[in-house]
């Protein structure tokens, strides 16, 4: 991918996890976002907590961006390990900053600039302990990203002046010692100068900070939840947090339990969420169906990595998409939304919320391992507009004596009354009921109760609440197009770009309601293309089914399953190779609809 | 299945909310459903003495959440007037701790079998004992599968014969009450269905108790649970405690005690209620003052 030298940069650096890889990244982050420019960066972290390897990529710009970029102007490898995983991920002329003197040969390749340091040796000579040698390595950087030292002061300040004066000197300077060196050994040539911008005031935060934040703009009440990687830090935060706005949090024992929690506390009318990954919805399964039969709203985030079974906890995936559908015996209506963004990780908290509550059923909020912890920057005016809009819980106009809380309407919305309430007094049950809520299981009652549940679909895909949700870019105009989904949209958003830009004509849709889908975003889209490609972090091609089963059009899949997210790369080679199979198409011939074929990458 | 019930219920006689007074009327707790039970079935006795309990607690219908799960016991918020969850095996006291919380001023009863109690939800008794929510569980004990006609419970007699156990159960039996005591649980009693004014008394001091309240009630199923356990048996075995008694491990004794058959409140102790202490993590975490979103903002900056 092209690069412009300023305030353009895909920085990498990789190491052993727990030598301060993500603290050194985060703090570059942190002061190129105060700096005014937009980020996006996207780490991994091993399975074990001590040990293992790690690293952290992230890309600055000038211009908003949801993808952290492909292969890495810079990368910092603090061992053999990193040099060896993360070195085809440099770029063509980038430049290689590594452990001075590692046993292992370094690879060698021509345009690539070597930088040797000897971070660990520096860090000793200065205060005696690797304790600080990430600081090291943020000095070196500071040097040649010409970082504001006012900037590196002040944040090493508020990391480490509540740790003691010692600490904070020690780091002070361990930061020196990196400046000094790079001011020593490096030539002009070897900077990567950011500059600052007017933007600044924008926020830093990762996709599950962004949700639980999202959750508590929305008024969330009461959350119950289960520890699991990769969503824990929804629940941390709410820990911390909830209480502090007025809430209440319950770290339950298992994830039926949480979901159970949630759907009690919904009952009685509060706002009530759990935040889980793939097992978790698994074990949650059943009492979705509950919420569906019982009508009671709740809100399950859902943060996606590797499956089946406890398959790469810690690694990224697609592939909860048909069971957040669909999972659940019989046949059980629910909402299922997608975040693309850090930034829409924090709006379709509010947007859950609210459709929960008025449709009176679960929704699930697909997340994923990628966009739980990629880190982006987020204008500071996210929490303008946000007013919580209540369902129709509130008591209905019928006098008690003829209250019926599954009421037939035409929207399917029944009128909601809160436990507690005088004279109202009904049961709620899983099993099928009446308009009373009394059980029923005769023909007529199972057959008008399900199209009464699954009629509020059709209410909510009408509704204007949903109608701005998706996002649509590229050339309008453009007959080959491509679907997709979550984290992937910020690869495709790149690819589309530079396809354009290229005069290859693409054009995408990224829906962020999955279930039920909405024809006005769906329709027009799908009429304006001839040739549909969805590219999904999954090996079935889950949206793909869903799209091809909705509306008959055949699909060309292109599944990435590497527990790593999708580079703009890969996603512009499949638009070339299918722009330019259609050109070859074209001339005369009658139009033949693309036969599918699952399109692996296997580099 | 089940029929309406036909009778008009006192709803004027439900204003009255003060917790003094004369014991409101049986009829106010009347359900809109008839029992489906089984004639014979000691679930009408429970439910009886749960009612007694009720009126003369004064208890207003609107403020009662009756959360339950799956099995013949289970059906109980239908016949009982009051909100009422009847949700899916085995999840009815982890429901039951989310209504509490979000709601504290409900009184929240949770009626189940021992099956929906011990086996499928038998994970989450010990969590919701430690937890301490001010509910209270009756844990109906038939030491059989009524619902789904005639198999083994938790609870059932090492070699039983059942339809799933023809060759005779290979599992030993739990003791309900014994568990509670050693989960923790901040009020534990055993009542028998036989004995309804004694168990109505049990229920009442579970309901008045703050904290999570385990009772276990000894029942009959009269459709398949007619050989191993007879009523006249268990009646002869009955010992009554008057007060629970002060040693911890005699209260375990007595519960355990393979001879005689304890009845009353083996512990009745004063521990923070869920409710309290959440209240009290909210407090401290206010010290601070009360956030909303836009105070979390400057942590992103």
């Amino acid at each position: 991918m092209s690069c412009s030298p300023q305030n353009n940069l895909v920085l990498r650096i990789g190491g052993e996890s727990g030598e301060g890889v993500i603290t050194v990244a985060e703090s570059v982050c942190r002061i190129a976002a105060r700096m005014g420019l937009y980020l996006s960066a996207y780490r991994t972290f091993p399975a074990e907590i001590k040990g293992g390897a790690c690293m952290m990529q992230l890309r600055v710009s000038e211009k908003p961006i949801h993808h952290p970029g492909d292969r890495a102007d810079i990368l910092v490898a603090l061992n053999e390990e990193a040099v060896r995983n993360n070195f085809d991920g440099l770029r063509e002329g980038g430049t290689l900053i590594h452990e001075a003197g590692l046993e292992a040969p370094i690879p060698q390749r021509t345009g690539t600039r070597y930088l040797a340091v000897p971070f660990q040796a520096l860090a000793l000579e200065t205060i005696g302990t690797l304790a600080s040698k990430n600081i090291v390595v943020l000095g070196v950087l500071a040097r040649i990203l010409g970082l504001p030292p006012d900037q590196i002061e002040a944040l090493l300040e508020e990391k480490f002046k509540k740790r003691g004066a010692v600490i904070l000197e020690n780091n002070r300077k361990a930061l020196e010692a990196g400046l000094r060196y790079a001011a020593e050994h490096f030539q002009s040539g070897d900077e990567h100068r950011l500059s600052p911008t007017p933007q600044t005031g924008k926020l830093l935060m990762t996709g599950n900070e962004a949700a639980a934040l999202g959750s508590l703009a929305a008024g969330v009440d009461c959350f119950f939840g289960y520890p699991i990687t990769p969503s824990s830090e929804i629940m941390e935060y709410l820990a911390r947090n909830l209480p502090r706005a007025g809430g209440r949090f319950l770290q339950t024992e298992d994830e039926i339990s949480a979901i159970a929690g949630v759907c009690g506390a919904a009952w009685t009318g509060k706002r009530a969420m759990t935040a889980t990954s793939g097992p978790g919805l698994s074990l949650m399964s059943e009492i979705v169906g509950l919420l569906s039969m019982a009508e009671v709203p709740a809100v399950i985030v859902d943060s996606q990595r590797g499956g089946p079974s406890t398959g790469l906890p810690t690694k990224t995936e697609q592939s909860d998409l048909l069971l957040a559908v669909y999972g659940s015996h019989g046949e059980a209506p629910r909402i299922v939304l997608a975040p693309a963004t850090v930034r829409e990780s924090f709006d379709l908290m509010v947007v859950a919320f609210d459709l929960a509550e008025k449709y009176q059923m679960p929704v699930i909020v697909l997340m994923d391992q990628a966009i739980s912890s990629r880190l982006e920057s987020v204008d500071a005016d996210l929490l303008s507009g946000i007013t919580a809009r209540r369902g129709s819980e509130q008591k209905s106009d019928l006098a008690p004596e003829r209250y019926r809380r599954f009421q037939l309407t035409e929207s399917g919305i029944s009128p909601r009354v809160f436990p507690g309430t005088p004279g109202f007094e009904y049961v709620s049950t899983g099993l099928e009921h009446d308009e009373t809520g009394s059980p029923e299981y005769d023909e007529r009652t199972h057959t008008i109760l399900s199209a009464k549940r699954h009629k509020k679909l059709v209410s909510l895909a009408a509704d204007p609440a949903v109608a701005q949700l998706s996002s649509r870019f590229g050339d309008e105009s453009a007959t080959l197009g491509i679907a997709c989904w979550g984290s992937t949209a910020g690869a495709v958003e790149e690819a589309v770009a530079i396809a354009n830009e290229r005069g290859i004509p693409v054009q995408a849709l990224v829906p962020k309601l999955l279930h039920p889908f909405v024809q006005s975003e769906w329709k027009p889209f799908l009429q304006s293309i001839e040739k549909l490609l969805v590219p999904e972090m999954n090996f079935t091609g889950q949206l793909a089914t869903l799209v091809r089963s909705t509306y008959g059009v055949p699909t060309i899949r292109l599944n990435k399953l590497k527990g790593v997210p999708f580079h703009a790369q890969e996603i512009l080679e499949m638009i070339e190779r299918e722009a330019a199979k259609m050109e070859s198409e074209m001339p005369g011939s009658p139009a033949e609809a693309p036969s599918e074929e699952a399109v692996r990458i296997t580099r | 299945m089940a029929t309406e019930r036909g009778a008009a219920v006192a709803t004027e006689e439900m204003e009255i909310t003060e917790s003094d007074g004369e014991p409101l009327s049986f009829q106010c707790y009347l359900g809109s459903l008839e029992p489906v039970w089984c004639p014979g079935c000691g679930d009408y006795s429970v439910m009886g003495a749960f009612v007694e309990a009720a009126r003369h607690l004064r208890i207003p219908t609107h403020h009662l959440a009756l959360v339950s799960g799956i099995g013949c016991s289970s059906r109980f918020p239908f016949f009982v007037k009051g909100y009422g969850f009847h949700g899916v095996h085995g999840r009815a006291l982890p429901i039951a701790q989310g209504v509490k919380l979000a709601n504290p001023e409900l009184t929240v009863v949770v009626p189940g079998g021992d099956g929906d109690g011990l086996a499928i939800g038998g994970g989450h008794l010990p969590h919701v004992a430690r937890n301490n929510p001010d509910i209270t569980y009756l844990l109906f004990n038939n030491s059989i599968y009524g619902l789904t006609k005639g198999q083994t419970s938790p609870t059932s007699p090492h070699n039983l014969a059942t339809k799933t156990s023809p060759y005779g159960l290979v599992g030993q039996s739990m003791n309900p009450s014994f568990l509670a005591l050693a989960y923790g649980a901040t009020f534990v009693a055993r009542g028998a269905a036989v004995r309804r004014d004694h168990l109505a008394d049990l229920i009442r001091q579970g309901i008045e108790h703050p904290g999570f309240a385990f009772i276990e009630i000894i029942t009959s199923c009269s459709s398949f649970n007619t050989k191993h356990i007879s009523i006249t048996k268990v009646l002869q075995r009955m010992v009554e405690i008057d007060e629970p008694p002060s040693d911890e491990l005699e209260a375990m004794r007595m519960a355990a005690d393979p001879h005689d058959t304890y009845l009353g409140v083996f512990r009745k102790v004063l521990q923070p209620t869920l409710e309290q202490s959440l209240e009290k993590a909210r407090e401290l975490s206010q010290r601070t003052g009360v956030i909303t979103a836009k105070d979390l903002l400057h942590q992103f900056q």
